[in-house]
């Protein structure tokens, strides 16, 4: 509970930095919290307000998917006459239709909600932190550890994302856990360098001067002075990491090198593509698309937003 | 006939709901050949009058009263075309912040030429020789007209923005705090290149800046500006021999002659109003070693102590009591004590 | 209008050979990252945890069978070996034979390396020229419900999965309303010999609309975002204010000074995001059938077709670099503050 104040005490601070106190607005205090900031911005801004509920909405079905789904999303489904529900279009007890083989598309729509916030956060998590990581050290340290860890950033760089994947995919075992060590190898450099970016202007601050005077670790400058001055940013990052990381996970199961076992929204659309019946079965291909957007698009606007309280000027995406 | 006429001119502003006038009822003139030293602390609308002027008021902003007649013409309403041909042409702007005015990714023989160019007819190897003219004038070399922003010194770009206001030799130039960037070595020897250029074109001018000893030195009149109407307004010489109102002494006081001595340095307590809600009556009544009753409830009038000499205060005949007060630093801590005093009541 | 078309060309002469020495420094250091890359990815095909070579030669055939292979494809040197035939190819180009269609891997993707090209960059033509412009008329349009539209449109297209995209491109403009083709590059029974028999033809063009169009939707929003960004903020500047004061008109301020200086962080993005570029191409290549690059390393890597897989990797990584150093080059001549 203490570390969690002292967190939103050191975003207050640097918020209250970086605005400077001819950019807040009139009638607001100095001792206000990221998040009422963060919370005042969204009675302003409509398309937050929306991308913050649609979140809560994707988070509740994710979690409670299990309970919400109405079947297995293998079982088949039957007549009464026995014969098999084939493509059959939407219908009171299978509001998003059934595919070729009589599966519940409904169903497996919601678990991959599950699906694709997992993968989500659990990259970007990892993405963030090796990317933050790296970005401090370089950033920090300069000179050649700069020099080297850049040129390494450069060479993930010049990796095409999705082939490398593929190609990943296909020599180790297709499972959710490769999809996301795949993605994190790959996506860690954008992190890194927006982090090593913004460390470069923060060591030039003289309170850091002073810390490195006054004789304070490598360590503990990098972690207690500089890291709380790039978290706005890193949750920034993070959350594009977040849908980079859903797309990603999506595309690849739609070419069929995701985790057979595990219902996706992108597998749901490999599967309708393998069919051949994607021309026709259009409940099938809609519901998951559109439901990637949706959650990609809230989070979109809450990222948004989040922005314009860490900074307007700096993302360039 | 005068050059430039302004006369009672507003200048609003909308601000969230409400809207603020940042220029009240300002009027003045000035004949070819003349200057006009504009000072004030930052936000008394001083640097509005030359936005305004321009017609460069920002998208919340406007001109809502009064006139500026420019040679005959009157500026207010003139449609945008007609702005546009008046930049530069009639009036030229040196912007407050020569560092940043000049754009990054172009040549600045080609930032002249440009200007030129959208003015006249001329050739573009006229214009160019028109550029090494002006160039010649402000003392940079003439391949300087090839290099880019970032290869040149702040001094240097702060002459060849000179330059560029000298293009067209306008009638009338602005210069909105020319030289704040700049270092002090750097500042006088550029205020008075603009002097002498502008006494060799003949053009008005109308400088703008918070150091009043600025304009002693390159001014042949002073307007004293607070709170976006002109508190004193007079020659500059009468002015610096004998100023009336008690801002202006306070302001006197604040940047002291080197020459004379002074033992006590004089600041003036407190902040400027909130043009948002103006006070009722004078603007500087709050931080006016002086004030009484009168002053917080009934704007002033304008006095003319002297012929040419316009004031606005309640008290002109006082003047000689406020000149001697205001020497001391400890009328000045009176208003001090007294601002804090209010504070606390309002406070509790 | 005056003679405005004279423009501005005063320029520094001495920039030119520093141009060239940096191009030529960028091109050394791409040969290097594309050793490197091939290096990592003659590792990863064989250092992977159990048998290097199953991903390689199906390890259900029969042993003796199954050797012949391997040592028909040299799987049964040492690993160091195998580097050194497989650098010494690498650098006469020779990336080895496919197993699938049983013809040199270069040849192969020379066939589809000029079908990737052409969607590519029609695509991102389209994209960043309209969201060049698309960007700078949505900062001009401010605080309008318009600028939110186009922004909230933006944002959808960035979020819509580009394979889902063109799946229902191809429901709509294919399948219910029959405009175009829904997939391939040509007809069958057309068939073109030259070059410009195959791209050029009206045919062609056809079967480009909706896998361009697709592309172009999901390149569109990175330029046309950023452009917005960029522009206000540049719009806020005191050079902007000045080309004002000089009097010179709107459209010129906007066009000349604003957004000359707004494309700046374009071409920076732009350069960075040629990397995920790519995989929307393979995806839409997916999609669309068109036989470009991006699809046969999908197929390769179906059918353990290691050497295709290999290859057309590594000359998709290539793309990438020559997409990352026209960038740039392009940015280096657009901002003269730049110093090689």
């Amino acid at each position: 509970m203490q570390k969690v104040k002292q967190l939103i005490q050191y975003i207050t601070s640097y918020i209250a930095q970086r605005r400077g106190p001819s950019r807040r607005p009139a009638g607001r205090r100095n001792n206000q919290s990221f998040f009422s900031v963060f919370l005042s911005s969204l009675k302003s801004d409509r398309l937050a307000l929306i991308g913050v509920v649609l979140l809560v909405f994707f988070i509740f079905v994710g979690v409670f998917a299990d309970s919400l789904a109405p079947h297995g999303p293998r079982d088949r489904h039957y007549h009464d006459e026995g014969g098999i529900k084939r493509l059959e279009s939407p219908t009171w007890d299978h509001p998003f239709g059934t595919t070729d083989v009589g599966r519940d598309i409904f169903s497996q729509v919601i678990l991959g909600t599950r699906t694709a916030l997992i993968v989500g956060f659990l990259a970007a998590v990892l993405v963030t932190f090796v990317g933050t990581v790296v970005g401090i050290v370089s950033g920090y340290f300069g000179g050649m550890v700069d020099t080297v860890l850049m040129r390494i950033v450069d060479f993930f760089y010049a990796i095409p994302f999705i082939p490398f994947v593929i190609v990943l995919a296909a020599i180790m075992q297709p499972s959710l856990w490769n999809v996301i060590l795949a993605v994190s190898m790959l996506s860690w450099r954008t992190v890194a360098r927006i982090v090593r970016s913004q460390v470069l202007s923060i060591s030039k601050r003289p309170y850091i001067k002073a810390a490195k005077v006054a004789g304070a670790g490598h360590l503990r400058i990098m972690f207690r002075y500089i890291l709380p001055n790039v978290v706005p940013l890193v949750l920034l990052e993070m959350a594009f990491m977040v849908n980079w990381t859903i797309m990603a996970e999506a595309s690849i199961a739609f070419l069929g090198f995701g985790d057979p076992r595990v219902t996706s929204w992108g597998q749901i659309l490999h599967m309708n593509s393998v069919s051949g019946y994607s021309r026709v079965a259009w409940w099938w291909n809609v519901p998951p698309g559109v439901a990637i957007i949706l959650l990609l698009v809230s989070i979109f606007f809450v990222a948004r937003s989040l922005e314009a309280v860490v900074d307007p000027r700096l993302r360039k995406r | 006939m005068a050059l430039l006429e302004v006369k009672d001119l507003e200048i609003s502003y909308t601000v969230g709901t409400g809207s603020l006038k940042a220029v009240d009822g300002v009027s003045f003139s000035l004949n070819r050949g003349e200057s006009l030293g504009i000072v004030g602390e930052s936000g008394c609308g001083k640097t509005t009058i030359a936005k305004g002027l321009m017609q460069l008021l920002p998208k919340n902003g406007s001109i809502s009263g009064g006139s500026i007649i420019l040679d005959g013409r009157e500026l207010v309403g003139l449609g945008k075309e007609a702005v546009r041909r008046m930049r530069l042409k009639d009036i030229a702007m040196i912007s407050q912040s020569a560092m940043n005015a000049l754009n990054p990714v172009y040549t600045i023989g080609d930032q002249l030429i440009e200007g030129i160019q959208a003015h006249t007819s001329m050739s573009r190897q006229e214009a160019y020789r028109r550029a090494v003219e002006v160039f010649e004038m402000v003392g940079l070399e003439e391949k300087r007209l090839k290099s880019y922003p970032h290869q040149m010194s702040g001094g240097m770009k702060q002459r060849a923005v000179i330059a560029m206001a000298l293009t067209l030799s306008p009638p009338l130039i602005i210069a909105d705090e020319p030289t704040t960037a700049l270092d002090v070595v750097v500042q006088d020897r550029i205020l008075h290149r603009i002097l002498k250029i502008q006494k060799e074109i003949n053009s008005s001018m109308i400088f703008i800046t918070h150091d009043i000893s600025v304009v002693s030195e390159i001014c042949d009149y002073i307007m004293v500006m607070y709170g976006g109407k002109v508190m004193e307004m007079s020659k500059t010489d009468s002015f610096f021999r004998k100023p009336y109102h008690p801002y202006s002494l306070g302001l006197q006081n604040a940047f002291p002659i080197i020459t004379e001595e002074m033992d006590e340095l004089i600041s003036i307590p407190g902040t400027p109003p909130n043009l948002l809600t103006p006070p009722a009556g004078c603007r500087f009544a709050e931080r006016c070693p002086f004030a009484e009753l009168l002053c917080e409830q009934k704007t002033p009038e304008y006095a003319e102590p002297e012929p040419g000499h316009l004031m606005m205060c309640h008290f002109p005949e006082r003047v000689e009591e406020f000149r001697d007060r205001s020497s001391h630093t400890a009328s000045w801590d009176l208003v001090r004590e007294r601002l804090i005093k209010r504070m606390e009541v309002s406070q509790s | 209008m005056k003679k405005n078309s004279a423009g501005m060309h005063l320029t520094d002469s001495k920039r030119k050979p520093f141009v060239i020495g940096y191009i030529f420094r960028r091109l050394l250091i791409m040969v290097i990252m594309i050793l490197l890359v091939s290096t990592m990815i003659f590792l990863l095909f064989r250092t992977m945890p159990g048998d290097p070579t199953a991903s390689m030669v199906d390890p259900s055939i029969p042993q003796e069978a199954r050797q012949a292979l391997l040592e028909r494809y040299g799987l049964h040197e040492s690993l160091w070996t195998q580097y050194k035939i497989f650098m010494g190819d690498l650098l006469r180009f020779d990336f080895g034979t496919s197993y699938f269609y049983n013809r040199p891997v270069s040849r192969v993707i020379g066939d589809r390396l000029p079908a990737t090209l052409i969607l590519m960059l029609t695509a991102m033509l389209f994209a960043y020229i309209i969201g060049v412009f698309g960007g700078a008329w949505m900062a001009w349009k401010r605080g309008t419900r318009l600028e939110s539209a186009g922004v909230a449109f933006s944002l959808v297209f960035r979020s819509a999965p580009t394979f889902w995209v063109g799946l229902m491109v191809i429901m709509l403009f294919a399948v219910r309303l029959g405009w175009f083709p829904a997939q391939g590059m040509r007809s069958t029974g057309y068939e073109g010999t030259t070059f410009g028999e195959i791209f050029l033809s009206l045919d062609f063009l056809r079967h480009l609309v909706l896998p361009a169009l697709t592309a172009g939707l999901y390149f569109l929003a990175t330029p046309t975002l950023i452009m917005r960004n960029s522009m206000l903020e540049v719009m806020s500047e005191d050079y902007i204010e000045m080309a004002h004061a000089k009097g010179l008109p709107e459209r010129r301020v906007l066009y000349r000074h604003a957004a000359r200086n707004a494309l700046l962080p374009v071409v920076t993005a732009g350069a960075l995001f040629v990397g995920a570029a790519i995989g929307g191409q393979v995806l839409i290549e997916v999609v669309f059938s068109w036989p470009g690059l991006g699809r046969e390393i999908v197929q390769a890597v179906t059918r353990s077709d290691y050497p295709l897989a290999q290859g057309s990797f590594i000359i998709l990584s290539t793309v990438v670099m020559v997409m990352n150093l026209i960038a740039d080059v392009l940015y280096a001549f657009l901002d003269p503050r730049i110093t090689y």
